[in-house]
């Protein structure tokens, strides 16, 4: 039976582990939409789901995991529902110039602009081992992908990167395994 | 394994390389120059990554709210309002992502206030470490020490006891502060001090620290890279 004191520890839970997740769930979130205002809808509405599915998550430590699957998810339910337009890199790079360059010097601002460049299905997987220290195996299976299709995406991010800056490319193979 | 093999398994988990992988590195200069690049665009790949994460509303609003659009916006607008009205001091006095991301971070480890156990010396040395920090004087016993994840990297968080009680420590070596911003926010008080090219916030939950005992323990802290 659930009494009015599991409820409010429940929530004293849920809210202590939302206000430490949502730095992260946020910066996930805007990578995967390169917006701060959708980045933000997506927070929102990751921990309304979270908070009405609080009761499925066995595991805290694999809180962060599933937070970012519950966003993964409402970006993609966002995105459908809003229908956006095919995005113009440039112009949303420029649209997002205070968030990609707040603040930091210019060699920072240029690295956003190329990450953001970037395609999603190879951002998103940097994104999670660079920022979050995912495992591959644990990109794998968050994008619902083999973990050689993971390694090859991973590599074909840095080295755009690398192009773009100058740096020696590798011959980027064939197809994604 | 050849000079393509190991750039491509480099170039795609460049801190998880096989035993094969880092032998070959070893005998080919111009594979580890590359493995050395690579690591090194992966520093800076994460701190671009780091990018500021605007003020929030409270956990708690979010449980509760109705899950309609107009109500979320309505909620929205009032909070935003709420905070405009209520918080415009602390804005003006606080570059609020920062301090922001601090009082956040507080508020998620809420029994770290309570620790009556000092800290071993072994787990303190492991979190000063892992945040490349060290103390050149200790400033105290710590009751409280954590590692955490803040802002991209992981940051040292200590509790320091004072004659005055618990006082919260996060040692920021990748945040850049330039002059000692205090802060007020939901019964944190505190300040974020410039320590070298990084910071270090100190909270209290009630009277200001001294601002000599500030200062002692700004002085204290020296980064190790």
């Amino acid at each position: 039976m659930i009494n009015a004191a599991d409820g409010r520890d429940d929530r004293q839970r849920f809210e202590a582990l939302s206000a430490q997740l949502r730095p992260e769930l946020y910066r996930f979130a805007f990578w995967l939409a390169r917006d701060r205002a959708i980045a933000e809808d997506v927070v929102q509405e990751t921990l309304l789901r979270a908070w009405r599915s609080w009761g499925n998550l066995r595991d805290a430590g694999a809180a962060k995991q599933w937070l970012f699957t519950i966003a993964r998810r409402e970006h993609a339910r966002l995105y459908e529902r809003k229908r956006f337009e095919t995005v113009d890199v440039d112009k949303l790079i420029t649209s997002e110039a205070p968030a990609l360059a707040a603040g930091d010097e210019r060699e920072v601002e240029d690295l956003r602009r190329a990450i953001a460049g970037l395609e999603d299905d190879y951002r998103e997987p940097l994104v999670l081992q660079v920022l979050f220290g995912y495992s591959t195996q644990e990109i794998a299976s968050h994008m619902g992908l083999t973990q050689g299709a993971v390694l090859t995406r991973l590599f074909r991010a840095r080295n755009q990167l690398r192009k773009q800056f100058g740096l020696e490319a590798v011959d980027d193979g064939g197809d994604e395994t | 394994m050849n000079c393509l093999e190991f750039r491509r398994a480099a170039g795609a988990d460049p801190q998880h390389l096989t035993g094969e992988a880092l032998e070959h590195a070893r005998g080919c200069a111009a594979c580890a120059r590359y493995l050395a690049e690579v690591r090194e665009l992966d520093v800076r790949i994460a701190r671009a990554l780091a990018v500021p994460v605007p003020e929030g509303r409270p956990a708690a609003a979010v449980a509760t709210v109705t899950h309609t659009r107009r109500r979320y916006l309505a909620l929205a607008a009032s909070v935003l309002a709420a905070i405009g009205v209520g918080l415009v001091g602390w804005l003006a006095l606080a570059p609020p992502s920062l301090a922001a991301d601090v009082v956040e971070h507080m508020r998620g480890e809420p029994e770290s206030w309570d620790s009556h156990t000092p800290a071993s010396d072994a787990v303190l040395e492991k979190a000063m470490q892992r945040g490349d920090a060290w103390f050149t004087t200790m400033p105290g016993r710590f009751m409280y020490v954590q590692s955490c994840w803040f802002r991209g990297h992981y940051v040292p968080h200590l509790v320091l006891e004072t004659g005055d009680g618990p006082v919260t420590l996060l040692l920021l070596r990748n945040e850049a502060v330039k002059a000692p911003t205090d802060f007020d926010e939901g019964g944190y008080r505190g300040v974020l001090l410039p320590v070298n090219n990084g910071a270090v916030a100190i909270v209290t939950r009630g009277a200001a620290l001294s601002a000599e005992l500030e200062q002692r323990i700004a002085a204290a802290i020296q980064w190790t890279s």
